[in-house]
């Protein structure tokens, strides 16, 4: 009898053990069969997500061991596609649809309302100056806005970002990310993701890029948040831009350096003394950084900016 | 001193400093000991390629070296062979034997008719291949468009090529390049590049600012055999094309580091991609192994190379 009962136990443990799933497929585009990198793939319930490498492959580990939770599958330029986990078979190919909709550029209507609108870190083309390291490439960047009053709308972002107009660049479309976040308490810097969607922008060969927020009815919880950008390292945003070429024992020597749009310009103030407010991301796995920090040697903003409503 | 000389002998096809190896090498011909210029020398573990100067001779910078590596060495007329690395420390002159003479192909009545395939906007052409993106090192020794025609055979009478050349300082210098087109046949069972429609080695000398390359293919008598052919750039990767390109690593990099560039050398010409979208993917590469598989960096946005034909 004991012994059923260790065996029964060392069986439950076992069982415990296997609770841990690994989800392991490829994403691949339906009509081309060509695999699509950096999709994310998100177990709804757990609220654990992944993204695929660049040849699409995924790996994700479930730890809870839910057996009728689903994986969304969801990226740029692709429907989503749900599939529960009790129908999914290790190492398939799951085929996206492309969904060539991307979210549409504001026109600005002048219908006044009594309500105030108002602008948060406005700046002036005159002040805005070429990206600058760290900002050449990082995976997140967001700024620090303040609004006077508390449930305040967001209604526009505007981005400023270099196209190539007095450079030579050779691609100007850009595909990114919006991101809205309130403060980390303990940090001070970008706590939670306040828009529980994926807001996607695609913009073909605009310096000054302005995004209509009011379809996603985003209401800002205290006075204080963050606005981010989140860049897409695919191939359908590099641009190549062609350094200097110089002559080296007879021979041509050409430099080119391959960027990835949108290249947001910063902003730096009039007035010295500007306050720093930018917080940067260098990889998605990696904390929140201040620009602002102590050993830093920063003097900009990002150019980013932002109308609210209250 | 005779030990000295052996030990001196024993390390000549290889000077090492530090981590990094330099081998050292030519490739002849079997018969008559002719140098071969613009083979392929290929180290296939350490994933590193370079191609013969005009003098048959060879130099490849090995980051991580190892006598258990494999060269492969092929040339355009040339058995394909492979050679390891143990062997090649003893013997750094490569030999390779000719091909059999190809069949030649039954002329085809010449029609005034004419095709333009793969038409591209060279105006559009915003993207290009040739070149170490973020986490793509551009490891391909060619590139070579699908091309459909629409009746069976035709003769090879031109192709255009959108390259990337920026004309900003025309004063200042010349960018000059070097490259070679090389036409396959459809392999039947890959459907990729397959035989060799051409022996002959066509090298483009390019010292011009113009991006678009019109080559005139009329005098190599290029038959086309079934209703499918590829056109194919070759890389010369040789000093005289070398450039560099500044892209960023993928590593993730630790909170303190600022600068997040990586360098690598590439060669000339950066190839364009067409701005029209297919239904299919046309576009192959020949990687450092000499396979040949399809192109999907771009993709699905981007399905051509901007390498357009006219044939007859």
């Amino acid at each position: 009898m004991k012994s059923i009962c260790i065996t029964l136990l060392l069986l439950s443990l076992s069982l415990i053990a296997f609770a841990q799933q690994t989800y392991i497929g490829t994403v691949i585009n339906r009509q081309t069969k060509a695999p699509i990198p950096y999709i994310t793939i998100k177990l709804t319930k757990e609220k654990i997500a992944t993204a695929a490498d660049d040849k699409g492959d995924f790996e994700l580990v479930s730890t809870n061991g839910r057996t009728n939770d689903t994986l969304l599958l969801s990226g740029v330029g692709y429907k989503a596609v749900k599939v529960p986990i009790q129908g999914f078979i290790n190492n398939t190919k799951i085929e996206l649809i492309e969904d060539a909709v991307f979210l549409n550029e504001v026109r600005i209507s002048s219908n006044k309302r009594k309500l105030i609108k108002k602008e948060l870190n406005p700046f002036k083309t005159s002040q805005v100056t070429l990206p600058e390291q760290p900002f050449a490439m990082m995976a997140q960047a967001a700024i620090k806005l303040s609004s006077p009053e508390i449930f305040s709308l967001l209604k526009t972002v505007k981005i400023n970002r270099r196209i190539g107009d007095y450079d030579t660049y050779t691609n100007t479309e850009a595909r990114f990310r919006i991101h809205v976040f309130d403060v980390d308490s303990v940090t001070g810097g970008p706590g939670e993701d306040i828009v529980h969607q994926i807001i996607e922008v695609y913009d073909k060969d605009k310096r000054e890029i302005e995004i209509d927020l009011t379809p996603y009815n985003i209401v800002i919880p205290g006075k204080d948040f963050f606005v981010g950008v989140e860049w897409l390292y695919i191939s359908a945003n590099e641009s190549i831009s062609g350094g200097l070429g110089h002559e080296f024992h007879g021979l041509t020597y050409m430099d080119y350096e391959v960027l990835y749009h949108p290249i947001i310009h910063n902003i730096r103030s009039d007035k010295s003394g500007q306050k720093i407010h930018t917080w940067y991301k260098v990889a998605p796995r990696l904390p929140w950084e201040f620009l602002g920090a102590k050993g830093k040697t920063f003097f900009w903003n990002i150019a980013i900016s932002a109308e609210i409503e209250y | 001193m005779k030990i000295l000389q052996i030990i001196t002998f024993l390390f000549l096809p290889l000077i090492s400093t530090g981590q990094v190896t330099l081998m050292k090498g030519e490739v002849k011909d079997s018969q008559d000991s002719s140098k071969i210029a613009y083979a392929t020398v290929s180290l296939l573990n350490a994933n590193r390629a370079v191609s013969t100067e005009t003098t048959g001779l060879f130099q490849l910078l090995v980051p991580k070296y190892s006598q258990i590596d494999t060269l492969l060495v092929s040339a355009l007329g040339y058995k394909t062979i492979l050679i390891p690395v143990s062997i090649f420390e003893k013997n750094p002159t490569i030999i390779l034997e000719k091909k059999a003479h190809q069949s030649t192909f039954k002329k085809y009545t010449k029609s005034k008719q004419k095709e333009i395939l793969n038409k591209f906007n060279a105006s559009e052409t915003n993207f290009y291949v040739g070149l170490s993106k973020y986490r793509h090192n551009f490891n391909y020794l060619q590139i070579a468009q699908k091309l459909k025609l629409k009746h069976k055979q035709a003769q090879l009478s031109s192709v255009n090529i959108e390259r990337l050349v920026y004309s900003e300082y025309p004063n200042l210098f010349t960018p000059k390049v070097r490259f070679r087109i090389r036409i396959y046949d459809i392999d039947p069972t890959t459907l990729g590049p397959g035989a060799e429609l051409t022996y002959k080695s066509i090298v483009i000398n390019e010292s011009g600012d113009k991006d678009m390359i019109k080559v005139n293919l009329s005098d190599y008598d290029i038959q086309i055999p079934s209703d499918c052919f590829f056109v194919a750039v070759e890389w010369l990767r040789i000093a005289y094309n070398e450039c560099e390109s500044h892209a960023f690593s993928s590593k993730d990099y630790s909170v303190t580091t600022s600068v997040r560039y990586k360098s690598v050398i590439d060669y000339l010409p950066p190839i364009g991609m067409s701005s029209k979208k297919g239904d299919e993917i046309n576009t192959w590469a020949l990687n450092f192994r000499n396979q040949w598989e399809i192109y999907t960096y771009f993709a699905p946005d981007l399905t051509d190379f901007a390498i357009s034909a006219e044939v007859q």
